[in-house]
């Protein structure tokens, strides 16, 4: 388990006098203020960090990135507050923006705080360095952990400036007000906050300021314009596929297509003879095949010639051990839920319920290989002199990829720097380092900047996928239809694979999503959970574990309402009992947040609303990364199985928010991404490789087929936590049991397009 | 030598005619708001408007466009501030953003062609463009939106 996430621990630093910012050109002298990590606060109760406990046998090889280098001069200083004697305000952002609006929600607190209009403060991304601390932008947790620090940091900029007006009047901090990026006293005098900056920088910082009540707040709990929108409509938006150094040249990597393969031949001189390349670079898999295959690199002139170079490669491949077929694993994955499992949670008496119950349910559930498919295909571009490196790349774990980089090529991290680019879609596939490996192979070799550009098919096939994996789960009832035991178990490849080739069991972060945390009230339960082998990559998926785990607890509870003729919400509100707050070491599931969620959607229209022939309502409802989720669905099927999704209500629970049109999105973007896997999304293995390719092959949800999505955010005065996955965990089990609703036929295997359904 | 004209201007293009305007935009001009996503005209990223009509870049050889005229993203307009893009700002369209040029020049071309579009019409003209974001509801009603203010306008 991860450890339970304390208060924030830290410290407010001025920075004023040292040359943070200055080589920046942003902001010339004035008021810094940094923000020293005291730790805490850098938990990932996610497990997509290395697990805290990654339940691994002693003596195992350590991962191979090399340890974090130690602290730098100043310690860890997790943000940056600035306002320049210009009177510019800036906000270093230390989390990777991928769509999610964190460059967005983190400025609005800082223009909350120090009360100027929320355009006045500006965005710098940060580079990939240890002195910001965690880094890692994934477990929905930006604001989450957020929230406090770069508010108290915008209260003490605030109260300073407040300070240096005072004392420059020769007044009383009391007698003063703050408005629209100035301080005035109460005859109508006023001092910008660039003219007080400089005073303010000489002051001590203030131990607890004051943070503005949520009853005064007026930018944050406010829909803004995003801070990237004008650029991003412009085309004037940084990507990594659109990085560009003097003296650039592109790259294209075939690779192997398992991941023990190693090169057997292929023709250099074709690829030489066409028109712009280069250079020929050939790629060893990485000691112990975590991150990278092998793998040819053309490198050329331009994007397009380097792939006619490689399509002129014929690589032929040893394959190696690799032969995972899918039919067999999935029959593997069937036989082993027949078996017992290491038991993760037990409580009463699971045997002895199902010795007196009047009868016994159970159902199998199970859910294939998913890749990411973002938008932007993974691309980096690396620039090594001499024992320095830069690299610029859309990245969610940019001191992940600088200590991996600085271990493959052997210098020191501090040597590395990372500039994280804008991500074009992340959904966990960016925070893994191979792409950035292979780029940094390749510019060492050539001696010149080098940009690899991944195609789609290699996207697709050479991905760290969601694991395929199935569920058995069993329900004891009495006479009366009551559930008196639930059992289950899980089986799937671990998320461990990520560090440790040999690792096969899950760990205690995987189960903790929709397995070893559920809500309900029943005296008697016993969870299992087992790995298996695989011979892909596994990786983090928006919502990891979440998205097959509630699939298969949603819909047996949808299974378990039919079968006992009870209405599915309130079958569920039942077994959710009197409400509590149940500690899930870390966190606590406080059931009358659920509770409250699915109250909220049953009155919002789709649920119980009238229904036509061939229509039917589905529901589902989960939490996870601490954020409460509902949800109906209203689906049509026709004859030929053509399934339209109507519309959909969800109801949210993600404490306060920070932006609230910033949570729509999420759960429209949530939804899309939990139907495209439902109905399309499978990833299949032939001989150890992966079949599918490109957009043809994986296919993916498209405007046409995109219903009508009501949002309701409950009121909460819960501190904020994280929208990015939480909306997509139930859309499984919610559009399955639409279609049985609307049909009758229980579909328990993913996607739907492998049982006749479109 | 391939010539055109690109965003109103007279344009040169030295390289291989085979290669796809994509790139050729890309990485020999050096505008690269056009994005590639899949190299088979399957996701929209890579969308252009060439003579009034939305066109795939990705699989469209330079040659092709060979005196036509050709807009991207870059020549919506001089500041990013057409009806469409204040539209695609107005109501938070883009997450990651990075098929919005795409989806934009799909928009753009619709609106020449039906300025008053319904529901169905965007769909079945928006339908060629992927987002993994899942922005398309806010599409949906970010070109209703530019409709009516070019209406307004007009």
């Amino acid at each position: 388990m991860a450890p339970r996430e304390g208060p924030a621990r830290f410290t407010i630093e001025n920075l004023s006098r040292r040359r943070f910012l200055k080589s920046s050109g942003l902001v010339g002298a004035g008021l810094v203020l940094g923000l020293k990590a005291c730790g805490g606060d850098g938990s990932d109760p996610s497990g997509s960090s290395p697990p805290e406990d990654p339940g691994l046998p002693p003596g195992e090889p350590i991962p191979p990135e090399p340890p974090a280098p130690p602290e730098v001069e100043g310690g860890e200083i997790t943000a940056f507050v600035a306002i320049g004697d210009d009177g510019r305000m800036l906000l270093t952002v230390h989390r990777s923006e991928m769509g999610q609006g964190v460059r967005t929600a983190l400025a609005m607190m800082l223009a909350e705080e120090l009360r100027v209009p929320w355009q006045d403060v500006h965005v710098l991304q940060a580079i990939g360095d240890p002195k910001y601390g965690d880094q890692n932008t994934d477990g929905s947790r930006s604001i989450r952990q957020a929230w406090t620090q770069i508010r108290t940091a915008g209260a003490a900029a605030r109260e300073m400036l407040k300070q240096a007006a005072a004392d420059q009047w020769g007044v009383g901090v009391a007698d003063l007000t703050v408005e629209g990026g100035a301080i005035r006293d109460g005859d109508g005098a006023a001092l910008t906050y660039g003219e007080l900056a400089l005073a303010a920088g000489a002051l001590e910082v203030p131990a607890n300021p004051p943070l503005g009540p949520v009853s005064s707040f007026s930018i944050v709990g406010r829909t803004q314009e995003g801070v990237d929108n004008r650029d991003i409509v412009s085309g004037r938006a940084i990507y990594g596929l659109d990085v560009e150094r003097p003296g650039m040249l592109h790259a294209s990597i075939e690779r192997s297509p398992t991941v023990t393969g190693a090169v057997r031949s292929y023709d250099e001189a074709a690829a030489r003879a066409v028109p712009g390349v280069r250079a020929i670079v050939e790629l060893s898999r990485d000691p112990g095949g975590l991150l990278t295959n092998a793998g040819v690199a053309v490198v050329a002139e331009t994007t397009w010639a380097a792939l006619q170079g490689r399509r002129a490669l014929e690589v032929e491949w040893d394959r190696g051990d690799a032969g995972e077929e899918t039919p067999a694993h999935r029959e593997a994955l069937r036989a082993q839920v027949q078996e017992p499992q290491a038991v993760v949670l037990e409580r009463g008496d699971v045997a002895g319920a199902q010795a007196q119950a009047d009868r016994i349910l159970e159902a199998e559930y199970e859910s294939p290989y998913l890749a990411h498919a973002p938008m932007e295909p993974l691309v980096a571009t690396v620039e090594v002199d001499g024992d320095r490196v830069e690299i610029w790349a859309p990245v969610q774990d940019p001191v992940r990829a600088r200590n991996a980089v600085a271990g493959l090529l052997g210098v020191p991290p501090a040597n590395v720097t990372v500039h994280v680019t804008l991500l074009g879609g992340g959904f966990g596939r960016k925070g893994q380092p191979d792409f950035v490996l292979e780029a940094a192979s390749v510019a060492r070799a050539v001696g010149a900047p080098v940009k690899v550009t991944w195609t789609r098919e290699d996207e697709i096939r050479h991905g760290f996928y969601r694991p395929e994996n199935r569920q058995m789960l069993q329900a004891s009832l009495d006479a009366g239809g009551e559930v008196t035991s639930l059992a289950g178990r899980t089986v799937f490849p671990t998320l461990a694979k990520v560090f440790l080739a040999s690792a096969v069991e899950p760990v205690a972060t995987e189960l903790d999503m929709g397995w070893t945390n559920l809500p309900y009230d029943l005296a008697n339960v016993r969870m299992e959970a087992g790995g298996i082998p695989s011979d892909l990559r596994i990786g983090w998926w928006r919502a990891v574990c979440n998205t097959f785990h509630a699939f298969a607890v949603q819909s047996f509870l949808d299974e378990i309402a039919a079968e006992t003729g009870r209405d599915p919400a309130t079958f569920q509100k039942e077994l959710l009992g009197p409400d509590r707050s149940l500690p899930m070491g870390g966190y606590d599931f406080e059931t009358a947040r659920l509770r409250a969620c699915i109250e909220a959607v049953e009155s919002m229209g789709v649920y119980g609303g009238a229904l036509d022939p061939g229509q039917g309502v589905g529901f589902a409802a989960h939490m996870s990364f601490r954020s409460y989720v509902a949800m109906a669905m209203r689906v049509s099927v026709d004859d030929d199985n053509m399934i339209s999704i109507e519309e959909v209500d969800y109801a949210v629970d993600c404490g306060l928010v920070v932006h609230p049109d910033g949570v729509r999105a999420q759960v429209e973007g949530g939804l899309v991404y939990g139907l495209t896997a439902t109905l399309f999304g499978e990833i299949t293995v032939r001989d150890g490789a992966v079949v599918e390719g490109n957009f043809d092959t994986y296919p993916m949800l498209r405007m046409d087929r995109m219903p009508r999505v009501n949002v309701e955010i409950l009121q909460s005065d819960a501190p904020p936590t994280g929208m990015g996955e939480p909306p997509t965990s139930p859309v499984a089990a919610a559009l399955t049991n639409a279609v049985f609703a609307a049909t009758g036929e229980r579909i328990r295997g993913l996607p739907l397009r492998r049982f006749g359904y479109s | 030598m391939t010539r055109f004209i690109l965003n109103g201007e007279t344009t040169e293009v030295d390289a291989d005619e085979s290669m796809p305007l994509l790139w050729a935009l890309r990485d020999v001009v050096g505008l690269k708001g056009t994005k590639f996503g899949c190299g088979i005209a399957q996701c929209g990223a890579c969308t252009v408007i060439v003579d009034g009509n939305a066109l795939r870049s990705c699989v469209t050889p330079l040659s092709v466009v060979e005196g036509l005229d050709v807009t991207t993203v870059e020549g919506l307009s001089e500041d990013g501030t057409s009806a469409l893009q204040n539209a695609w700002c107005a109501l938070n369209v883009p997450q990651c953003g990075y098929c919005q040029a795409g989806q934009l020049m799909s928009a753009t071309a619709l609106l020449e062609r039906s300025p008053e579009p319904t529901d169905a019409e965007i769909d079945q003209a928006m339908a060629g463009n992927i987002c993994r974001c899942g922005t398309y509801q806010r599409i949906r009603a970010a070109i209703h939106l530019a409709a009516e203010a070019k209406r307004g306008n007009g």
